[in-house]
């Protein structure tokens, strides 16, 4: 594995370095946390294959990318006052794409979008839910997704610190 | 100091954006003046046996219409909270059906007679299937679930969604209005 070879354990734990900076990761994650597993909880997130199950599913997945969306956001500022270059982009994509399923399928944003855009009724009644189905049946994906952006945002980032940043 | 102060002002916008999102989520409206009685002849459902019915005919009775797609989560969740719920419909002496957007709006789904053995097997929920005027008349907008609560005289006296996060509202409504 690579992870290694930019040495990612070590940056973390130089993000984290002080009981500040870990209070501040706990913050995120806790509040990061809330918000996941809320919106993960309104659009019945896994309800469909797992059941009553699939609560296990969405808090475990919503702690676990609550923890990563941390890091991250721990390893850019500790980038930032380095003066190496952030993964900010990375991080902002993989935050969106976790949000944009639990978002856009199951709520009114399609069908709002779409009537905003003058789309007929027929139109609405034949279209609105494909576009959601897609996200519906591939929201897995888009969590993978999620994750792994997370976790190559922090190889740049830990790739950007050990060219930049000697200790 | 500047792209500190940048960063807290993108953040409270987007902190007030997902507020906003939520809320509006959330919330939903209880007013619609349609009246069964006055429903045009091509506002019809049909029962998994092939026979058409209006819902004009349940006029007399207190129905909760629950309009759904069979293949989305949220869906899935409320029918199986409609069927924990039942109780207390009956109760209240509501009739509960749950039928299915016209053409599962675009996308095949499984049948709504097999969504509701899997999520609300023997629980009481009549299910059917919507003709497209149905569909046109209480869910124009394209919305993947919504419910509409008829008095006996044929209003619809609260309307919703989605019924996941709404049922506790509905449920107050029933027990002060009903």
């Amino acid at each position: 594995m690579k992870i290694y070879s930019y040495n990612l354990k070590f940056w973390i734990n130089n993000a984290l370095g002080s009981k500040m900076r870990l209070f501040l990761f706990l913050f995120i994650t806790a509040i990061t946390s809330i918000v996941l597993i809320y919106l993960f909880s309104v659009s019945a997130v896994g309800f469909l294959a797992l059941k009553n199950y699939a609560v296990y599913y969405y808090y475990g997945l919503a702690i676990g990318m609550s923890i990563l969306f941390s890091l991250n956001v721990m390893l850019n500022v500790h980038a930032y006052k380095s003066n190496a270059k952030s993964g900010t982009k990375i991080t902002a994509v993989s935050i969106v794409s976790a949000v944009i399923p639990t978002s856009t399928c199951c709520t009114s944003v399609v069908p709002m979008t779409l009537s905003l855009f003058g789309a007929s009724t027929p139109f609405i009644l034949n279209n609105a839910g494909k576009l959601q189905s897609f996200f519906s049946v591939y929201e897995p994906v888009f969590f993978i997704i999620s994750i792994a952006l997370s976790f190559v945002s922090m190889l740049i980032i830990a790739k950007n610190m050990s060219r930049c940043c000697r200790i | 100091m500047k792209i500190k102060m940048k960063w807290v002002i993108v953040s409270l916008i987007i902190a007030v954006a997902l507020t906003l999102v939520l809320f509006l989520y959330t919330s939903g409206s209880a007013n619609n003046s349609a009246n069964l009685k006055s429903l045009s002849t091509n506002v019809y459902f049909r029962f998994n046996n092939g026979t058409n019915i209006s819902l004009s005919s349940y006029v007399g009775k207190t129905v909760l219409v629950y309009f759904v797609t069979t293949w989305c989560s949220t869906c899935a969740q409320g029918t199986s909270l409609l069927a924990q719920n039942m109780g207390f419909f009956r109760s209240h002496n509501i009739t509960v059906l749950e039928i299915e957007l016209y053409n599962d709006l675009g996308v095949s789904g499984p049948s709504v007679d097999s969504f509701i053995q899997d999520y609300a097997n023997n629980s009481g929920i009549i299910d059917g299937y919507s003709s497209y005027g149905m569909t046109a008349e209480f869910d124009s907008a394209g919305i993947l679930e919504d419910y509409y609560l008829i008095s006996p005289s044929g209003s619809i006296v609260y309307t919703n969604s989605p019924l996941l996060t709404t049922f506790p509202a509905l449920e107050n409504f029933i027990k002060i209005n009903l």
